[in-house]
């Protein structure tokens, strides 16, 4: 139900690529990269890159073309961060 | 001008307004949209790659580097995934991120055989990677 209705609020996922992501905290989790139907892949970092596979459902709100998660920078080290 | 090819094409109608482009990018969108469907946990660039590789050349020997995204709910036993994927693939995995991603070089990793690996292993979340036209033994990829 939730997932659905943040799919109802951004309704062109593909629009997202390539703004900013922040956590609850305010951290900088990277760009996004990929929009997959479930989630979104963001990277950090210039040579080296991280990357966290991040739950649509975890969208909280887009402002001034900022995307906010509602997780705290720790939560998303240690649950989306895939490489 | 109308497009010769798509005006003897029997389901095209004039009378819609609809140019060769727009049906061309409607289809795309559509193949699109179904692959995302069928293939969920799939990254879309190396599905698409796979796709091409495996329809354009008939002698491509399924050349992948991937990515295996386990979910972080379950505790998964990485070490037990990597003698899994090395009895299935005679390949050994090495882990990127602990407890969570393996990377592994594979061949003859078609879309069936891609398929095949997600259905047998409920505990992937995600593949993500690249197909390569020619196998190579080196680790470094693009994104």
């Amino acid at each position: 139900m939730e997932s659905e209705r943040k799919n109802r609020i951004v309704e062109d996922w593909q629009s997202l690529v390539n703004k900013p992501v922040y956590s609850s905290n305010g951290k900088d989790i990277g760009i996004v990269q990929a929009i997959q139907p479930e989630f979104f892949i963001t990277s950090f970092g210039s040579i080296t890159k991280d990357r966290y596979l991040i739950p649509k459902a975890s969208l909280q709100s887009i402002n001034s073309g900022i995307i906010y998660i509602k997780e705290d920078s720790d939560f998303v080290e240690q649950n989306f961060k895939f490489e | 001008m109308e497009n010769k090819n798509l005006v003897n094409d029997p389901s095209y109608h004039p009378d819609q307004g609809i140019t060769a482009a727009e049906q061309l990018l409607s289809s795309y969108k559509e193949f699109l949209a179904q692959s995302t469907k069928l293939f969920p946990k799939v990254d879309q660039k190396l599905l698409l790659d796979i796709v091409h590789f495996e329809t354009t050349y008939k002698d491509w020997e399924g050349s992948v580097l991937i990515r295996i995204v386990y979910s972080s709910n379950s505790q998964v036993n990485t070490e037990k995934k990597k003698e899994e994927i090395y009895e299935k693939y005679q390949k050994m995995p090495e882990e990127v991120k602990e407890d969570r991603t393996l990377r592994v070089k594979l061949i003859r990793m078609y879309i069936k055989n891609l398929e095949e690996l997600i259905n047998s292993d409920n505990d992937i979340e995600f593949i993500s990677g690249s197909a390569t036209l020619t196998p190579s033994d080196s680790y470094s990829d693009s994104p």
